[in-house]
């Protein structure tokens, strides 16, 4: 519940404030965005499972956005980056869908 | 849930992905805080307010994203938007400049005629009005042609064009008028030159590259007799022909008060240097109207 409050507090804050973007990091924007998502679901289905662990919330947010930030970056610099990022788009994609029918299933019973 | 078991990130990666969509991370945690017990109260804490955080920053990151599409949004219409005006200024442009031109080629023509005498004026004015650099006005004729209607086949149900106007017709018609004395000449608006064009473009006609349609006005300003002569010509009998053949339309009447207007711009085919070839500077070919017989320009163009 408290975390729900804080996303939504962050929203509204991110709204308000409007923090410019650096120009270096708006190509990883969309990454970190789906990257976010990801830890998101994941988070929310470990707590319907009774395994949610803060650390490993956090854990695992940082390490996605960078590792798919990274990758990013490094397919931009051997010109693959369009390509990287759809495969970063697709496996964080997978698992934000496994974890949403999770989910799902944990709210529904179906 | 099960936890799955060892993760091996071989060629069953991507099966273990979509089985086990979350984090393993959780289940080792959930594992070892079995194992061990809760964590002690002050980390736990610490790692709550920590995730909180992660939490609000999320948001952000969320609401950044939006924004920053719905900025790139108008980015996108404002560069269009750009275009668009660049391409209507860029043709108020042309019009004006085209008016402009106009307006310089009828003062060309003001002071040309004030320079020349009485007779080399109206000769020149005659030439104009053969070559179609002027608007003419005066009695003539107007044909009317149309095409007949499409005939359908019974059979397959295509429908033919045999019955159309053909380029064919308008080359005769047209060639016709020449003959018996038409001084001007006008398809469906455009005044023909000695070096006008009509021709078949697969189904389509144009005239000097422009289609035109039916129905095909011809105008033309000739002589008073200029109707009875058409309608003495072979191709006025071919279309009186045609029309009870075919069902094609054909009319011609005569008008009093035409108004043909000039031919679009020809482009400059030949020119001819007025003046000796400059010997000094490049401006000395500027110097006008200096009384110097006209030689050819030799071939350094």
């Amino acid at each position: 519940m408290l975390a729900f409050l804080a996303l939504i507090a962050g929203v509204v804050l991110g709204l308000l404030i409007n923090p410019e973007v650096p120009t270096v990091l708006q190509p990883y924007l969309p990454i970190a965005v789906v990257a976010a998502l990801d830890a998101v679901f994941g988070g929310i289905r470990a707590k319907l499972d009774r395994i949610f662990d803060d650390k490993q919330f956090v854990v695992s947010f940082i390490s996605n956005v960078l590792v798919a930030a990274l990758i990013v970056y490094l397919g931009d610099q051997l010109g693959v980056g369009g390509q990287l990022s759809t495969g970063v788009v697709v496996v964080l994609g997978v698992r934000i869908f496994g974890n949403v029918a999770a989910i799902r299933r944990h709210l529904f019973r179906a | 849930m099960s936890p799955p078991a060892p993760h091996n990130f071989g060629p069953d990666f991507l099966t273990s992905l979509f089985r086990f969509p979350l984090d393993p991370g959780y289940a080792d945690a959930a594992a070892a805080r079995d194992e061990r017990g809760p964590r002690r109260p002050g980390v736990r804490l610490a790692l709550r307010v920590t995730a909180v955080l992660t939490t609000l920053a999320i948001g952000v990151l969320l609401a950044v994203a939006y924004r920053k599409t719905i900025e790139d949004q108008p980015e996108r219409a404002r560069a269009r938007a750009a275009l668009v005006d660049s391409i209507q200024r860029l043709r108020a442009q042309t019009d004006e400049q085209q008016a402009q031109a106009a307006r310089l080629r009828e003062q060309v023509s003001r002071l040309r005629d004030a320079q020349l005498s009485g007779s080399a004026a109206s000769e020149l004015r005659a030439l104009e009005m053969t070559a179609g650099l002027t608007r003419v006005q005066g009695d003539g004729v107007r044909i009317e042609l149309s095409d007949g209607p499409d005939a359908v086949d019974p059979v397959t149900g295509n429908r033919r064009s045999g019955n159309r106007v053909r380029v064919d017709d308008l080359h005769i018609l047209v060639n016709d008028l020449w003959t018996v004395g038409a001084v001007a000449i006008e398809v469906n608006g455009q005044r023909l030159t000695a070096m006008s064009t009509i021709r078949a473009s697969g189904e389509a006609i144009q005239v000097d590259a422009k289609p035109v349609g039916s129905p095909y006005v011809i105008t033309s300003i000739g002589p008073s007799d200029l109707a009875d002569d058409f309608a003495r010509t072979t191709s006025a009998g071919l279309m009186r022909t045609l029309v009870k053949l075919h069902g094609m339309g054909f009319r011609v009447r005569e008008v009093d008060d035409l108004v043909l207007s000039a031919a679009p711009d020809q482009a400059l085919r030949e020119a001819r240097r007025l003046l000796p070839r400059p010997t000094a500077s490049p401006q000395a070919s500027r110097r006008p109207n200096a009384p110097t017989p006209a030689t050819e320009a030799s071939g350094d163009g």
